[in-house]
């Protein structure tokens, strides 16, 4: 584990009630900051809260595949190597790629009555 | 899939709106011909058949599930799937795997195993598994082939692409077709194509600071555009709880969790509804890199914290509150 998660780790200990999840994913080396950033917060809640301490069980799974930004194959850790296979691209992929990194019109601001509304879903 | 009848609306200024559900969402079918809003209508509930039939996570007879349980077996789709599998990892690749279209699994063991109209808002705690990273890159498509193989234990989701796929498609054909100007809102990703109505089309983009389905009481603006697309990804817009977790649905790659992001709600206008929607979920789990990443994409932005501040990025108007005109 890196100092830096060493780091947060040591922090999450420090919370109160952490439940389960941080201290198992602390033991284990195996998640990197990302994860036990996730827990300690959410445990940071529950210590905070008025809720109790969670019960949720935290367990960790073996890394069997790539790191998300790392778009070749990697070994894994128990030394078997992930597989990257061809993926053509349909003209509708390729059109949705090209538009990732094309500028567009910016929106304008209007006073018009909205014909529809985006909220998240 | 349940495809609700559609309601018909007469929004003046010589617009007509058709209203339904599917997918699991808010559908509304915008035109600037009001004559024509049938036959759109009726385009658009075959787009939506098409698309759940093909891609949907919950119904048994769905060509996903089919594919999600093959336990790694390559097996043959549909045209309609692998094109949509093709898209989705083509986010993957361009949002370098922070739309990752195989965390399917991971939203499973959270307990986003059915609809979410039908999910329970709180239930028993479940076990958290924290993946290292993600296996879009295992994913075996030939496209001409027409075959896909998923690696045993990962499920396929396709909801952050498929929508906003399926919302472009729609509104190209809708105006192919019948040549009138069109905007298509799939659970508010916006697709619009032909000649939009004097002004643009005007889209009032809303932040919600609690669930959805509670009244939306975040930062409001309305802006228009012309045409493409108009998306937005929010933290709060699918919530439930399992023990004292608090849960949503834009997960992060890195961990499969929910993200951890400083951005409750982020919307995006693009040349696309897809470039929309990949780029604001990105931005969700690319959480305090999200506006640089934005920046250098060059696609107009609108952030808005979980303290409810909004930063507009890349030309999107800085906006006076509409609860403030």
């Amino acid at each position: 584990m890196s100092t830096k998660d060493q780091r947060i780790a040591a922090r999450a200990r420090g919370r109160r009630r952490l439940g389960a999840a941080t201290v198992a994913l602390a033991a284990t080396g195996v998640v990197g900051s990302a994860g036990l950033a996730w827990a300690a917060e959410h445990s940071a809640a529950t210590a905070s809260g008025t809720s109790q301490a969670t019960t949720t069980n935290a367990t960790t799974s073996s890394p069997t595949s790539t790191p998300t930004s790392t778009p070749s194959p990697t070994p894994t850790s128990a030394g078997s190597s992930s597989t990257t296979v061809t993926q053509t691209s349909s003209s509708a992929a390729s059109k949705a790629a090209s538009s990732q990194t094309t500028s567009s019109a910016a929106p304008t601001t209007t006073t018009s009555n909205p014909v529809a509304t985006t909220s998240g879903s | 899939m349940s495809t609700a009848l559609a309601a018909r609306h007469d929004l003046g200024a010589g617009l007509a709106a058709a209203d339904l559900n599917a997918l699991g969402v808010e559908v509304r079918l915008v035109t600037t011909a009001p004559e024509l809003l049938e036959a759109a209508t009726t385009m658009l509930t075959a787009e939506l058949g098409a698309i759940d039939l093909a891609c949907s996570r919950f119904r048994a007879d769905s060509e996903l599930v089919r594919l999600n349980a093959s336990a790694g077996a390559t097996v043959g789709v549909s045209s309609l799937l692998a094109q949509a599998i093709a898209v989705a990892l083509d986010a993957a690749r361009t949002s370098g795997g922070d739309v990752d279209p195989t965390l399917g699994s991971s939203l499973v063991r959270l307990g986003y195993d059915r609809d979410f109209c039908q999910l329970p808002a709180q239930a028993d705690p479940v076990a958290v598994t924290i993946w290292r990273g993600s296996s879009w890159q295992q994913v075996e498509l030939d496209i001409a082939a027409r075959t896909v193989r998923v690696p045993a234990g990962v499920q396929l989701d396709l909801g952050a692409t498929a929508k906003a796929w399926c919302a472009d498609r729609a509104a190209d054909r809708i105006h192919a077709e019948l040549g009138a100007g069109v905007l298509v809102s799939l659970g508010g990703d916006i697709a619009a194509a032909g000649h939009p109505p004097a002004g643009g089309w005007p889209i009032r983009v809303q932040d919600r600071r609690r669930l959805a389905g509670a009244q939306a009481d975040g930062p409001t603006a309305t802006v228009s555009i012309q045409g493409g697309g108009l998306a937005t990804s929010s933290t709060t817009a699918r919530r439930w709880r399992r023990g004292d977790l608090t849960l949503h649905h834009l997960l992060d790659p890195r961990t499969g969790m929910p993200a951890l992001s400083p951005w409750r709600t982020v919307s995006v206008s693009a040349p696309t509804c897809l470039a929309a929607n990949v780029a604001t979920t990105a931005a969700i789990v690319r959480a305090d890199n999200a506006p640089a990443a934005l920046r250098r994409a060059g696609l107009p932005a609108r952030l808005v914290s979980h303290t409810g501040e909004v930063t507009c990025l890349n030309g999107w108007p800085v906006e006076v509150d509409d609860d403030h005109r």
